[in-house]
């Protein structure tokens, strides 16, 4: 059975030349999807988002993606989405309201959650003008 | 108690605050604490308030793959505990305030192991490895319910 990473890599595959400049086979063969997800692909999404205008239509479809993953019917492949890389995107505002616009709506709902959570109120603003 | 249950139960407190300074009398007692965000928190979970290590912690690492164990562990801005996973897990274990079925519990064992790895690979120097060690025993702490 394919992982979810492999699933992600395969729906948006430019990704992939990022994926392995980040892989590394003594730290990620076999390891937990969260660390894949956590130490492999959130630094390459926020490489993506560092570049944000050059990659806008890869970073919609990684967010539609993203909202799948959401809506998931298996709840440990939404944590570790929630665990890995939503959480990280209230990090830095900059990165979160380039963001927000291309979240779906769970996927909203579920980062002001985490925000909430964390007790980083002060991220709400951002989604004000999207609500 | 649902997350947006802890918001409504927050807003009412924010109210009640407001009120309190307007009409309430003076002997009334307002149960909740405000963080240094000024986020308010019920008194209840007042314990779990806490400020994020995470900067201490980056600016202590040299190591690129403990720094971004670091960078996936802890959250700037977390108001829990001391903003890192370990926290995290001791404060759903304890409140019962979960986002998702198990939390961090997974994420953390699963850190584990990478933090593991990265002190196996004997790279690392010796503050680094004393901070790999120290992340290591609070995520192994913290799993065991301690």
């Amino acid at each position: 059975m394919r992982t979810i990473t492999e699933i992600f890599l395969d729906e948006i595959p430019e990704i992939r030349e990022k994926y392995y400049k980040y892989y590394k086979a003594e730290l990620h063969d076999n390891a937990g999807q969260y660390v894949i997800w956590g130490v492999v692909l959130q630094p390459c999404i926020m490489e993506l988002i560092s570049d944000f205008d050059n990659n806008r239509d890869t970073l919609k479809r990684v967010f539609n993606f993203f909202e799948k993953m959401v809506t998931s019917n298996k709840e440990e492949i939404k944590e570790i989405l929630m665990y890995s890389v939503l959480e990280t995107l209230g990090d830095n505002p900059d990165v979160l309201t380039r963001v927000i616009p291309l979240m779906g709506k769970n996927t909203r709902q579920l980062t002001q959650e985490i925000e909430i959570f964390l007790g980083r109120n002060y991220n709400l603003r951002y989604f004000s003008n999207i609500d | 108690m649902t997350l947006a249950d802890v918001g409504v139960f927050i807003s009412t407190f924010v109210k009640a605050y407001v009120d309190a300074n307007r009409t309430i009398e003076q002997e009334t007692e307002v149960d909740f604490y405000v963080t240094e965000n000024g986020i308010v928190i019920p008194k209840e979970y007042g314990s779990w308030i806490g400020t994020s290590r995470r900067n201490d912690l980056l600016n202590s690492v040299t190591d690129s793959d403990l720094k971004n164990a670091v960078n996936q562990l802890y959250r700037p801005g977390s108001i829990i505990g001391d903003g890192g996973t370990a926290d995290s897990i001791r404060g759903e274990n304890q409140t019962g305030l979960l986002l998702s079925n198990v939390g961090h519990t997974q994420k953390g064992a699963e850190m584990m192991t990478y933090l593991q790895r990265i002190i196996n690979s004997n790279n690392l120097s010796s503050n680094d490895l004393k901070i790999a060690q120290e992340l290591l025993l609070d995520l192994s702490s913290a799993l065991g319910g301690k």
